[in-house]
């Protein structure tokens, strides 16, 4: 069965997302499946995050590799969504993470994603921190005209910092591809009809 | 036509939803409803629009607000509502006086202005102080929690099976119509929730007041396949959205409505046709089958300062622990009246009027005697003057007011109101001042068309809408030179180019008394819709269809393509009725839908 979710993601732990970038200009990026390059430069600092993904009550984080089946996740009155968690390294304090997603095909717009409050504490310092619970990505009803649905769709996880515009900064990100199925289940079919376009 | 439902043949319910809703309600028609709550204003300029549902959505951090108003008819016993939630909901109570500012506030208007060419009589010439139209419980059980507030008592189940669920629903009185089953499965799954909603014992539908529901969810969401149960045809949706942005649809067409439809004589009058019609010609096609004649239109964007402020002004509502001390019945309403309780109007007599909660809340404390209302002096009337009635007017007819009594607990009275009227228009006072952008649009489905529920987001570089829409009307007064003695000046008479905002032009060679938009000529025959569109979050407009070209085909056929500036007069007539004769001929090409 193709969209096996977390049980896949399980397996892979530790395996990373896309590629994530250091604050430092660096970078571990790898290549993404689409053949570009996950990362973006950032400055300051050695902050890092890595975008990945949480079982089905959406508790914890997964790491996965780019292009893992994940399984649309219920909710928001009738809608679906993907689960999207953040490990970071060297951040501490309050920030503000930001989620969008595209297809890959055509890089059309599937999520701009709003602005979520994150507060890193103290104990973070110095090592790495992953969120309890991830995020819902909303994704279905998707915007219309646009299919999800078995499509590889780019996920973009930015760490900005905890100001208001102009002065927001980006302070690292992280991409991680990912191909969303509607479960098999009783709501399939309502799945496919609003991941569909 | 979709309009005018406020009898509707099945007292059925409908109700407001917000973020989604189903409403029941059955089949008899008991008393009459009261249940809107509104004041709405009868301002001549703005086009009546009558929405099925009314919801006010904010968005903030994850987190979604709904205010959603309730309009029902039908028996207090069969009100139900029911609500599909991602999360466990924060439940309050809503004022109706919020939709009432948001309606008066961001109402499409229409507004010709006039010009005048040529020596008009007694009129200035060429436009100089020429006249403006107006602006103007557990273990096992599916309940998560059980509780009242005000009118209502609610309940929020867990919605992860609909049997339980609804078997839960029916065992305590909450009242499910007919078909919810078939249409509640998408809804349900491990983790959901159900947020139901009855009136209790010894309220009716008067009590009625809108719902504030807030819950965790990234975007907003109206679940009309769930409403599809109890909705009328072409049933309006009136959604305002506040946030840091412009919102959009994000899975339904936008329409960007083709002004030249609009009657513009009558201030638009025909609005709401104009609407479903266009609407309407958003088809599904190869990109999105299955979401035809699903498409909002946006009917203002911009700054939400246009609201704001005007529901928790400084100093409104008083004191109220010195209104609790007041046990005289004349002076506590006099109170009430004098410090925000009663609300103004825009339109004549400019009396301030109490809503429809304050009044029930009166009507049960400080009743109108039964004689004086069967006079015909409404509570509304009654209380607004009540020193009159009861001093004055009870002086001379004595035998109206037998039954009046004027002993009452204004402890209790005062608490009531404040939680019913004074908290809820405090914070929505407050939340409309929370964000910067507000949106507002419309649209109209019928059940058949209820088949996605629309979804919300935003773009940041839209650009604003105004809700104000202004035309030209040009008045040539050479075509009547001078006037039979004792004839009073009428513009009306004279031969009169309009031009829309859109620029469309409509000659009138019989002036504006002969309104084309009468007899179909112009809303019948054109598009209603100027550009079907696709909103994401980012980027300007993708156009679906644009009915530009064929519009300027309609303009030229009218005579649209003469010269204002040359004078019109009887050349310009005499084109016109040419080219309409061939025009009518020539059309029948499009029979207005349904």
């Amino acid at each position: 069965m193709r969209a096996l979710v977390l049980a896949a993601a399980l397996a892979m732990v530790g395996c990373g997302g896309g590629g994530s970038v250091t604050a430092d200009g660096g970078t571990d990026a790898r290549q993404s499946d689409d053949g570009g390059i996950d990362a973006t430069p950032t400055d300051g600092g050695g902050a890092r995050v890595v975008i990945g993904s949480a079982p089905g009550d959406g508790a914890g984080f997964i790491a996965v590799d780019d292009g893992t089946d994940v399984e649309l996740i219920p909710g928001a009155q009738g809608g679906f969504h993907v689960w999207i968690s953040a490990r970071t390294t060297d951040l501490v304090g309050k920030y503000y993470f930001r989620v969008s997603a595209r297809r890959v095909a055509d890089d059309a717009l599937v999520l701009a994603g709003g602005l979520r409050y994150v507060d890193i504490p103290e104990t973070a310092s110095g090592s790495s921190w992953e969120t309890e619970s991830a995020s819902p990505a909303f994704m279905c009803p998707v915007p219309i005209g646009i299919s999800i649905r078995d499509m590889p769709i780019r996920f973009t996880l930015e760490v900005f910092t905890y100001e208001d515009d102009p002065d927001r900064k980006l302070i690292a990100s992280d991409t991680l591809v990912l191909v969303p199925h509607c479960p098999e289940t009783d709501q399939q079919e309502f799945c496919i009809n609003i991941c569909s376009g | 036509m979709a309009l005018s439902r406020s009898h509707r043949r099945r007292a059925l319910l409908i109700l407001t939803a917000a973020t989604t809703i189903l409403f029941i309600s059955a089949a008899t028609r008991a008393r009459e409803a009261r249940a809107c709550g509104c004041f709405a204003p009868p301002d001549p300029s703005v086009p009546i629009v009558q929405a099925g549902e009314r919801i006010l959505f904010a968005i903030e951090d994850g987190t979604v607000t709904a205010h959603i108003q309730v309009q029902y008819s039908g028996p207090a016993e069969q009100f139900g509502w029911i609500l599909p939630l991602p999360s466990v909901p924060e439940f309050a109570l809503g004022t109706d006086e919020l939709f009432a500012q948001l309606i008066a506030q961001t109402q499409p208007k229409y507004i010709l202005n006039d010009e005048f060419q040529g020596m008009c009589g007694q009129q200035p010439p060429n436009g100089a102080g020429a006249p403006s139209s107006d602006s103007g419980e557990s273990g096992g059980s599916p309940l998560v929690l059980r509780a009242t507030v005000g009118p209502y008592e609610y309940a929020v189940l867990k919605g992860d099976s609909k049997d339980e669920m609804l078997a839960w629903l029916n065992d305590n009185g909450f009242f499910v119509p007919a078909g919810t089953a078939d249409v509640v499965a998408p809804y349900v799954y491990p983790g959901a929730y159900f947020l139901a909603l009855k009136l209790q014992k010894g309220e009716d539908t008067g009590d009625l007041q809108p719902v504030v529901v807030k819950y965790k969810s990234a975007l907003p969401m109206i679940p009309l396949i769930l409403t599809s149960v109890a909705a009328d045809p072409n049933m309006g949706i009136l959604v305002w959205i506040l946030g840091e942005h412009r919102a959009i649809p994000r899975n339904y067409y936008h329409t960007v409505i083709n002004d030249a439809a609009i009657d513009w004589i009558n201030f638009g009058k025909n609005y709401v046709d104009v609407i479903t019609r266009a609407v309407n010609e958003a088809e599904g096609g190869p990109i999105a089958a299955n979401a035809a004649h699903q498409s909002f239109v946006t009917e203002y964007a911009g700054p939400s300062n246009i609201v704001s402020g005007r529901l928790d002004y400084s100093g409104r509502f008083g004191n109220v622990e010195e209104l609790a001390k007041i046990t005289d019945a004349l002076t506590y309403v006099e109170y009430l009246t004098y410090n925000g309780y009663a609300v103004g109007t825009n339109a004549p007599p400019f009396v301030a009027q109490f809503s429809s909660q304050m009044l029930s809340l009166l009507e049960r404390e400080l009743p109108e005697p039964a004689a004086l209302a069967k006079e015909g002096i409404t509570a509304s009337d009654y209380y607004t003057s009540m020193r009159y009635w009861v001093e004055s007017y009870s002086v001379d007819h004595p035998e109206l007011f037998t039954d009046l009594d004027l002993d009452f607990d204004p402890v209790a009275l005062t608490d009531d109101i404040n939680t019913r009227i004074v908290e809820p228009t405090l914070a929505a006072g407050a939340l409309l001042a929370s964000e910067p952008y507000l949106t507002r649009m419309f649209t109209t489905l019928s059940p058949e068309e209820m088949l996605r529920d629309p979804t919300f987001s935003f773009n940041p570089t839209l650009p604003d809408v105004s809700n104000i829409h202004q035309g030209r009307v040009i008045y040539y007064c050479d075509s009547m030179m001078s006037l039979p003695d004792g004839q009073p000046f009428d513009k009306t008479k004279l031969e009169a180019l309009i031009i829309t905002e859109q620029g469309f032009k409509v000659w009138l060679p019989h002036g504006t008394s002969e309104n084309p938009w009468d007899d179909g000529v112009l809303d019948d025959e054109m598009p209603d819709s100027r550009q079907t569109q696709m909103l994401r979050e980012e980027g300007g407009p993708d156009v679906v269809f644009d009915n530009a070209d064929i519009i300027a085909r309609f303009e030229a056929s009218t005579g649209g393509g003469c010269q204002v500036g040359n004078g019109a007069g009887g050349a310009g007539s005499a084109i016109l009725l040419a080219v309409a004769a061939l025009f009518g001929l020539a059309r029948r090409r499009r029979s207005p839908e349904a």
